[in-house]
């Protein structure tokens, strides 16, 4: 993989963020960088966040990776820590390098691959603990190390293959279902996550695919308080890039992403726990039911209603455990009809005149005239449930 | 106190017994009096729609004569007016469900209560309408100026003078259009009292505002300067025994109006006046 050779640029003569493009765009003419890790030499110049990012896309429109920044200036520092780019020193970074290839096959061996630690940082977090357990995963860079723990475990195949076998390690805890994610789901997750954030990703994606693992190595001292050092400067970055991504939406979105799984689950545990009744609403049997329900027509059931089609104003549908309808829901809906207070009412679009659910009923607003939605194919759908004789509707989006 | 029971009925469909229910309880509640309507079109009902009421609807009807929940409960009260009350039809049911003696016993009780029991009577001369018309002791006709409304109305009347407990009934013509009328489209509505040979109570004005206020569920007697909601008000309170002179629909109106004035300057009878 020609990724792996290196190529350092010495612009320490560069005085303003112009010249630093100027020579940039240079080099890339050249066609020397292309295909190559590109280590940044910087003077005492001040790069901000966004031209970090548009010299970055430079250098990923020849197909290379910006993988370590050497800068005398702390703001520029700052910035390529918040990208998840490394800021060493380029002397440094390269005897080490060096030391660690000469320790082992110097001619097959691929030198670290760069794996953007941004996005990844609150899983890390979460599964630090599990860090210990994957030693054999940690390797020359500490890149590596988040990327296998990232994937809980991947099983290298031949180095020379330059392919990697990627198998999900047996779960340890069932419950941590939501954090092992396999490959495809991943690069799925990273699709969602491209459209916030468009130029991370524009790295991230060769760096999965490129990923090869290296033998196993002991884990010395130093390395590991290296790792941690460098974890603890990343974290840090993390907590600054809230003051700087102005964006409080894709902030949020980028946090919330690994844990979608997770704080779905979440969601619920904090308004109550599964009683007897949310059990018993699980045992009952279930009706389909694959019609349009027209206004007059009655649905009853013991146990649970599924309604695939609208139901019409003037339709009721009285079930004993939750109604579902996959569909437009307008007339009366009556969940837990015997009396079970967790029924719950779903619908894609729900315009009930009235909503009961047990002994508490709620109507449709008075100031909601069109009783008849226009169909289309956008939904909102919503979930009605009793909370405490009252009934609330939530928005399914919003979970 | 004894209200009195008040049927709404036509024969045929769609001549406007339903919006005529909902116009002339608001506008009965309006000037004070009690008012309770009640539908009896099980199955097909709509005035709830009309009085913008059917999401409060909980029991109806049927639930008050199955006995499974008490007559007051199943009364919804107005969302402005406080002296109107409805007693809605099941929709999820068909007439067969409630039996004249049913009905009349539930508009005895609520004679008690209320000064006018409106009920609303499906169309049809079956089961429903029996039903409909045993617990009144008046009714109100309602016809348009065309000549199946007038058939159907008339054999309704026939129907109506059979029974014993109907003491009185009076017509009430919808929807009738002046331009047409001068035009001689359309039966006059003298035209339709002589063929039905009965009282008039009303002549309501055609008014596309029916439509919109019927969608919007509010009664058009609510909405301001409305033809039909003046007419409306008008025939509530000649139910209530008041001397009101009919309006004159046939008034032309715009160009023609003008030119009848001329007419009248010089002497020239104008069509109507010569009928």
């Amino acid at each position: 993989m020609e990724l792996n050779t290196r190529y350092i640029i010495d612009l320490t003569h560069a005085g303003t963020p112009a010249d630093v493009v100027f020579e940039l765009s240079n080099i890339i003419e050249k066609q020397e960088a292309a295909n190559k890790r590109i280590w940044l030499k910087l003077g005492d110049i001040t790069l901000n966040q966004s031209q970090l990012l548009s010299i970055n896309s430079l250098i990923n429109s020849i197909n290379s990776t910006l993988s370590l920044i050497e800068s005398q200036s702390q703001q520029t520092e700052l910035a390529a820590a918040t990208l998840g780019i490394s800021t060493k020193d380029v002397e440094e970074e390269l005897q080490e390098e060096l030391s660690s290839l000469e320790a082992k096959d110097p001619v097959d061996a691929p030198s670290e691959q760069y794996i953007p630690m941004t996005e990844h940082i609150e899983e890390e977090s979460k599964n630090k603990d599990n860090e210990d357990d994957d030693t054999d995963a940690v390797d020359v860079n500490n890149d590596t190390v988040n990327a296998e723990v990232i994937d809980n475990e991947k099983e290298t195949a031949a180095v020379s293959d330059e392919k990697t076998e990627q198998t999900e390690s047996a779960l340890e805890n069932s419950q941590d279902k939501s954090d092992v994610l396999d490959s495809s789901s991943k690069e799925t997750c990273d699709g969602v996550n491209s459209e916030n954030t468009a130029e991370t990703t524009d790295k991230e994606i060769p760096a999965h695919n490129d990923f090869t693992a290296l033998p196993a190595e002991p884990m010395t001292e130093e390395k590991e308080e290296e790792i941690q050092e460098q974890l603890d400067s990343i974290f840090d970055s993390e907590t600054k890039l809230e003051n700087i991504l102005s964006d409080e939406k894709e902030l949020s979105d980028m946090k919330n992403w690994p844990l979608t799984k997770e704080a779905e689950d979440n969601f619920e545990i904090p308004e109550e726990e599964m009683t007897d009744e949310d059990y018993e609403i699980l045992q009952m049997n279930t009706q389909y039911h694959k019609q349009t329900v027209r206004s007059g027509q009655v649905i009853k059931s013991n146990g649970n209603v599924v309604i695939i089609g609208d139901c019409h104003p003037g339709c009721e549908i009285h079930a004993a455990g939750d109604i579902t309808v996959w569909g437009i829901l307008g007339g009366i809906a009556h969940a837990g009809c015997k009396g079970n207070t967790k029924a719950r009412i779903r619908a894609l679009t729900l315009n009930a005149i009235q909503l009961r659910i047990a002994d508490s009923y709620a109507r449709r607003p008075d100031h909601i005239k069109n009783i008849y939605v226009e169909k289309s194919n956008t939904f909102t759908p919503e979930e009605a449930r009793n909370v405490n004789g009252s009934i609330v509707i939530l928005k399914i989006n919003d979970r | 106190m004894t209200g009195r029971v008040i049927v709404i009925t036509s024969g045929k469909g769609g001549v406007g017994k339903t919006t005529t229910s909902a116009n002339i309880g608001t506008a009965l509640a309006k000037s004070g009096s009690s008012v309770v309507l009640v539908d009896t079109d099980i199955g097909l009902r709509n005035l709830d729609l009309l009085l913008g009421l059917e999401n409060r609807i909980v029991y109806t009807l049927v639930d008050v004569v199955e006995e499974r929940c008490k007559l007051k409960q199943a009364l919804v009260k107005d969302k402005k007016n406080p002296n109107l009350c409805l007693l809605a039809a099941a929709q999820t049911r068909d007439k067969s469900a409630v039996s004249s003696e049913q009905l009349k016993s539930i508009c005895e009780q609520l004679q008690e209560d209320f000064d006018f029991v409106l009920v609303d009577c499906p169309a049809g001369i079956e089961e429903g309408f029996k039903t409909a018309v045993s617990g009144a002791s008046e009714a109100i006709v309602v016809t348009t100026p065309e000549m199946s409304a007038v058939r159907d109305a008339d054999r309704i009347i026939g129907l109506l003078e059979a029974r014993e407990e109907i003491k009185s009934y009076k017509l009430l013509v919808n929807r009738v259009r002046p331009n047409m009328i001068q035009s001689n489209d359309m039966m006059s509505v003298e035209d339709v009292c002589d063929i039905l040979s009965s009282d008039l109570i009303g002549v309501i004005p055609e008014d596309t505002g029916i439509i919109t206020s019927t969608n919007r569920g509010e009664p058009i007697v609510n909405v301001e300067d409305s033809p039909a909601g003046k007419a409306y008000i008008n025939v509530a309170r000649r139910i209530k025994g008041e001397e009101v002179p009919f309006m004159d629909i046939n008034q032309p109106t715009g160009f023609a109006a003008f030119i009848d004035k001329i007419k009248k300057l010089f002497g020239i009878k104008s069509k109507q006046d010569n009928e």
